[in-house]
């Protein structure tokens, strides 16, 4: 286990970046909306039901392969907006799991979805799949899945790993739009190479923010921008004193010290000549 | 926390006990009104999100165990681990309840695809009798081990390991569309992927000729390849990494705080 005074820099910085992150929420909930610029990714969620829609075919969605947590938990809020429209146009849905305790929240989100959009007789609970929690069986019916029922849209929004490209490639061969997004970056790369729209590192996160345009989440995003800020000028300050303290090459002294010797000035414009 | 292990007739005393009070509980939590639902569920995260920023930030001692820890350390494998597992084995069973339940539909009712639930159904089955009937504890013989070996590693195994090798053809044709020259992104992706591929494959039968060190070595494949990698790739996607973490952090602090709206948190 890790704690606090292991290494009490992390521990300061983790701090400041959760005050950070709250400060800007409390300034969106006070009235200063920030500006999100377009995420691709995400305007095509619309797109890809229509399709679904016009082909009368279901929208498949798959919220990774790892357990309960905060990944997946993004991945039911994007969920819950499809399955919000693709109820307004009465258009099927699956929403295939891996994970057991997942598949008892992703039912309650789902029905919560249809219930909202004045549609409750609609959510069929045969459209929450709990399928298998091995890898591969996962990966398998998930495939069988997309095959049998020849989806027209797809959205792959978690955590993946070596299945991601089964996946994408499965519904590539059926012609399904598809939208994903995955915080695994090794991943990110097969998604780009097989799917039609990609939502990258942090847009997975900013995805409520977009599509809610809620003050809090939107000041959240703003928050973790500050943050991103914060550890930049670290490692710009890091390289600098990285530059200075290390030898300028072999044999001689780092640079810094240069300077704190008489006519250091000098000694170090001699240095910096070849 | 030293838990007694029961013997006898307290272990079916305790199970009983555990199963009337975990449907006693989950039958009072499915009762509640909706809007305490929200309420309750925002107080629990919050203690148990309370409990780990504690343990993380409060000081640390010597434990008896050699770990360093405080007085909450403990608590994580003697309780909050156990109590987890127990959660995820309910939820489990839930999730084998509906994947019997939407299979065994499809067989009585001869839906389109039914053989296939019906090989789910008779490998789950057989899975489930061979594999509790060979870890019991019992004089079983042997017959049983090698029935539930052939399934598992004859079967399962192989089965798995052939799902994962189509990954190798789905590289393949997901390459093929991917590298197509018909943009200028496209064009720079092809070229970089081709450096690095040579340098990693015949880089050192093209450029090796030229010296490994000194100016002339900036003209060789490899250098190239491990440039593209190194400072080129390894930086964007640490980068990338940033902002997914701090994304999770974000989203982290406005579940704990009982902030976040959305799908599981009312909007």
């Amino acid at each position: 286990m890790q704690h606090a005074n292991d290494d009490w820099f992390v521990a300061i910085l983790e701090a400041t970046l959760c005050l950070l992150i709250l400060f800007r929420i409390l300034t969106s909930i006070r009235g200063a909306l920030p500006f999100i610029r377009r995420i691709p990714g995400l305007n095509a969620i619309e797109e890809a039901i229509g399709r679904a829609t016009e082909m009368g075919r279901p929208i498949l969605m798959v919220p990774g392969i790892l357990g309960l947590d905060i990944v997946s938990l993004q991945a039911l809020n994007v969920f819950s907006y499809v399955t919000k429209i693709a109820a307004r146009f009465s258009t099927p849905i699956r929403l295939c799991v891996c994970d057991a305790p997942l598949y008892a929240i992703s039912q309650e989100v789902i029905q919560d979805a249809y219930t909202s959009e004045g549609k409750p007789e609609l959510y069929d609970p045969d459209s929450v799949l709990f399928l298998s929690d091995q890898q591969f069986a996962f990966a398998a019916s998930v495939s069988g899945l997309i095959q049998r029922e020849q989806v027209a849209a797809t959205f792959f929004l978690g955590a993946f790993f070596a299945e991601s490209l089964i996946f994408a490639e499965m519904a590539n061969s059926v012609g399904a739009i598809q939208v994903a997004g995955t915080t695994m970056t090794t991943q990110t790369p097969f998604f780009v190479a097989a799917c039609d729209y990609v939502i990258i590192g942090d847009e997975f996160y900013a995805a409520s923010a977009y599509l809610s345009r809620e003050p809090v989440a939107t000041g959240s995003l703003v928050g973790q921008d500050y943050g991103k800020l914060l550890i930049a000028s670290f490692i710009i300050l890091g390289c600098i004193i990285f530059s200075l303290t290390s030898p300028f090459s072999k044999g001689h002294e780092p640079i810094i010290y240069k300077l704190f010797e008489d006519g250091g000035w000098d000694a170090l414009t001699q240095s910096l000549r070849f | 926390m030293n838990w007694k292990v029961a013997h006898g007739i307290w272990i079916w005393v305790a199970l009983i006990g555990v199963l009337l009070f975990s449907a006693l509980f989950i039958g009072a939590l499915t009762r509640l009104p909706h809007r305490f639902r929200r309420p309750l569920m925002s107080i629990i995260v919050f203690l148990s999100g309370l409990f780990y920023a504690l343990e993380y930030f409060l000081p640390t001692h010597l434990l008896p165990d050699g770990a360093r820890g405080n007085f909450l350390t403990p608590l994580i494998p003697n309780i909050i681990n156990p109590l987890a597992q127990d959660l995820a084995a309910l939820l489990f069973g839930l999730g084998l309840f509906s994947l019997l339940r939407i299979h065994t539909v499809n067989v009585t009712r001869l839906r389109p695809g039914w053989s296939n639930s019906a090989a789910l159904l008779i490998s789950a089955a057989a899975m489930l009798v061979f594999g509790f009937w060979s870890r019991a504890n019992l004089n079983h013989a042997s017959w049983v081990d090698q029935v539930y070996n052939h399934l598992f590693d004859g079967f399962f195994q192989n089965m798995d390991a052939a799902m994962f090798s189509l990954i190798a053809f789905f590289i393949l044709s997901a390459a093929y569309r991917a590298f197509r020259i018909r943009s200028m992104e496209s064009s720079i992706l092809m070229a970089s992927a081709l450096i690095v591929l040579l340098g990693l494959s015949f880089g050192g039968l093209i450029t090796g000729w030229l010296p490994a060190h000194g100016m002339g070595a900036n003209f060789r494949i490899e250098t190239w390849s491990s440039w593209l990698l190194n400072i080129i790739s390894s930086p964007a996607l640490r980068a990338i990494d940033f902002g997914i973490g701090l994304g999770g952090l974000a989203m982290g602090l406005r579940i704990w705080l009982g902030i976040e709206k959305g799908a599981l948190f009312g909007d």
